[in-house]
């Protein structure tokens, strides 16, 4: 590896680490929920909703798969509650996917140049620096898939297999993703002993099939979110939309342009998923590699994304970051200084746009509760009742969007609450209690304002100016833009 | 292309909505100072978008994929002039604030057909 490599390695590991606790500015709904679940099993053996060791987390109603919750609840353990630690597998993850590319990249062309540089790419691409820097259960799977690849290349049959599984437990992409690669990476690598292979896959997946088929609701994500369970649907509408979404999975522009939605939908500055001038390399990459598996894995990979409702998932497609970036790596060596030139500006503006506008930018859409949680920890012991308000959002006057969130979840993190008050939570039409916090919405018409009560409403909410002498706000708490995000009102 | 290019009424760029997107944007997060901003927001964001609109129209089923088509026909065919041509024709309809892809798609097949035309 020459100097410059070296300095965009250090630069790409840089960008993973850099203010890694406050930017994104608060843990995101997905992160606190995992984060919550692994605090509950580590201390209860029990997730939020009260069962035993269970192999999809059914969270606030997201299903989550378990990989990420059990990998972090031993480090939860030892190290305390903090987002350094929530995103901490996460981070791992990313740092040793940019090892296993180079070791998958140098079985598939045999190049060292080729392999190294690949390392070297994914460490600069953004997609896998937005991925890494956050609790994506995605980037954890994604290490575990790309391991089991390599170990499949280089006919490992068990390390194969029990890596390639393991990322099933990691996502729910490699639900589909896995399987496809285990038929045919099986049929290309171990030929006859394929049954092999595949017998002791289906054995090592039977645990998740088994919980799957036993406990799977109605309202799990494998029954809400594929194509073929929308309203009215027919098979030739699900495979035009199955259409639609592939090639939009493969379209240059969210690739290369606005793919990373950091910032508000439609801004112009929203940067891509890779950095724009590896399309020349990837177009010239494409060419030069011959492997037919290799082949196979880029198709593949954005298939259950495709057969997924809404719009380009970048998280559900993570998977498609490695085969291109490998691509690209395969064409760089015909680059001029141009182009690195060219690739070091957009890095630069990505990281523009990434460390400084985003927390600005996107300021009310994270719940920052972390803060308010630590606080109400002060006043716990006087107050009579604690109503926290899950709206949040400047929206009382058309200032911003209503956004609904899960304080709870960040009150029992950050307090480190005893597990089994989630999971004896009681629940009434429009209230849950937890012990002394109430959540639900504040109606400052209906809500009667009990002596010693605490009041947390967001900006959007403030009381009405009839209840105003009967309270008096105590604190206030700001987003990460400096805007004024909570108000704490205490009734006299 | 010309008349294409003659019913370019109103380019994105002077969309009220999109002005504003970049405005406020910098208002209060600009790190830069003004030229910079100028230059590097401004100048290339427009640049970018033009870039990314085009695209949209070959990549999000427009008309039944037809610019897709067009342009793989013409790539397979080995015919540039006229793969560039019709490159030009969808940069112009992109520009147009609502470039209504249905109407204007067709106004390139001679593009396409002149191709075969020996």
């Amino acid at each position: 590896m020459n100097k410059f490599g070296l300095c965009l390695l250090v630069i790409g590991i840089f960008l993973r680490l850099f203010l890694i606790s406050s930017i994104p500015p608060h843990l995101s709904n997905d992160e606190i929920s995992i984060a919550y679940d692994a605090y509950s099993i580590v201390y209860s053996g029990k997730d939020e909703h009260g069962h035993f060791l269970p192999l999809s987390f059914e969270s606030y109603g997201t299903f989550k798969a378990p990989l990420y919750a059990y990998v972090l609840a031993p480090l939860e353990f030892v190290f305390g509650n903090s987002e350094l630690v929530v995103r901490l597998p996460s981070i791992l993850a990313g740092l040793l996917t940019i090892a296993v590319i180079g070791l998958i990249t140098w079985e598939i062309t045999s190049n060292r140049k080729t392999a190294i540089w690949s390392s070297i790419l994914l460490s600069i691409t953004p997609w896998h620096i937005y991925a890494s820097r956050m609790a994506w259960e995605a980037n954890l799977a994604l290490l575990f898939l790309s391991l089991g690849i390599w170990w499949l290349i280089k006919r490992k049959m068990l390390l194969a297999s029990v890596f390639l599984v393991i990322s099933m437990y990691g996502y729910h992409t490699e639900w589909l993703l896995v399987p496809m690669l285990i038929l045919t990476g099986g049929i290309i690598y171990f030929k006859k002993k394929v049954w092999k292979f595949w017998a002791i896959s289906l054995i090592l997946a039977l645990p998740l099939a088994i919980d799957y088929v036993l406990n799977a609701g109605p309202g799990s994500r494998a029954n809400t979110e594929p194509i073929w369970t929308m309203a009215e649907t027919t098979p030739v509408k699900v495979l035009m939309t199955f259409i639609r979404n592939y090639i939009n999975y493969q379209n240059p522009s969210i690739l290369f342009f606005r793919g990373l939605n950091i910032l508000r939908k439609n801004n112009p500055f929203t940067p891509g998923l890779l950095l724009w001038p590896m399309i020349i390399p990837i177009i010239i990459g494409a060419k030069k590699i011959k492997n037919k598996f290799f082949w196979i894995w880029l198709f593949l990979s954005p298939v259950t994304a495709a057969l997924t409702q809404g719009d380009f998932g970048l998280i559900r497609n993570l998977n498609s970051v490695l085969p291109l970036v490998i691509l690209a790596a395969a064409g760089l060596n015909k680059m001029s200084k141009a182009w690195w030139g060219l690739t070091l500006i957009t890095l630069f503006n990505f990281a523009l746009i990434f460390f400084w506008h985003f927390p600005r930018e996107m300021g009310e859409t994270f719940q920052g509760y972390r803060p308010v949680a630590y606080y109400l920890k002060t006043v716990e012991e006087e107050a009579s009742e604690i109503y926290v308000d899950y709206r949040y959002g400047n929206y009382r006057w058309g200032l911003g969007k209503e956004y609904s969130g899960i304080p709870y979840l960040y009150l029992a993190y950050f307090q480190r609450w005893d597990p089994t008050i989630t999971q004896t939570r009681v629940r009434t039409e429009d209230k849950s209690y937890f012990g002394k916090y109430v959540i639900g919405q504040i109606d400052w018409n209906k809500d009667i304002i009990r002596k010693g009560a605490y009041y947390i409403v967001s900006v959007g909410n403030p009381p009405e100016d009839y209840v105003k002498d009967r309270l008096e706000e105590v604190a206030t708490f700001e987003d990460s833009a400096g805007k004024k995000a909570f108000e704490v009102w205490k009734s006299r | 292309m010309g008349l294409i290019a003659r019913n370019i009424k109103s380019p994105f760029w002077q969309d009220v909505e999109y002005q504003e997107s970049i405005l406020s944007f910098q208002k209060d997060q600009d790190l830069m100072p003004y030229r910079l901003r100028v230059w590097w927001w401004n100048k290339s964001v427009v640049l970018k978008t033009i870039f990314e609109r085009t695209v949209d129209l070959v990549w999000m089923g427009s008309s039944y994929y037809l610019a897709m088509i067009y342009l793989l026909v013409l790539a397979l065919k080995k015919r540039w002039l006229n793969f560039w041509l019709v490159v030009i024709g969808l940069v112009l309809i992109a520009i147009e604030k609502d470039p209504n892809p249905g109407s204007y798609l067709w106004w390139l097949s001679p593009f396409v057909i002149s191709a075969f035309i020996k």
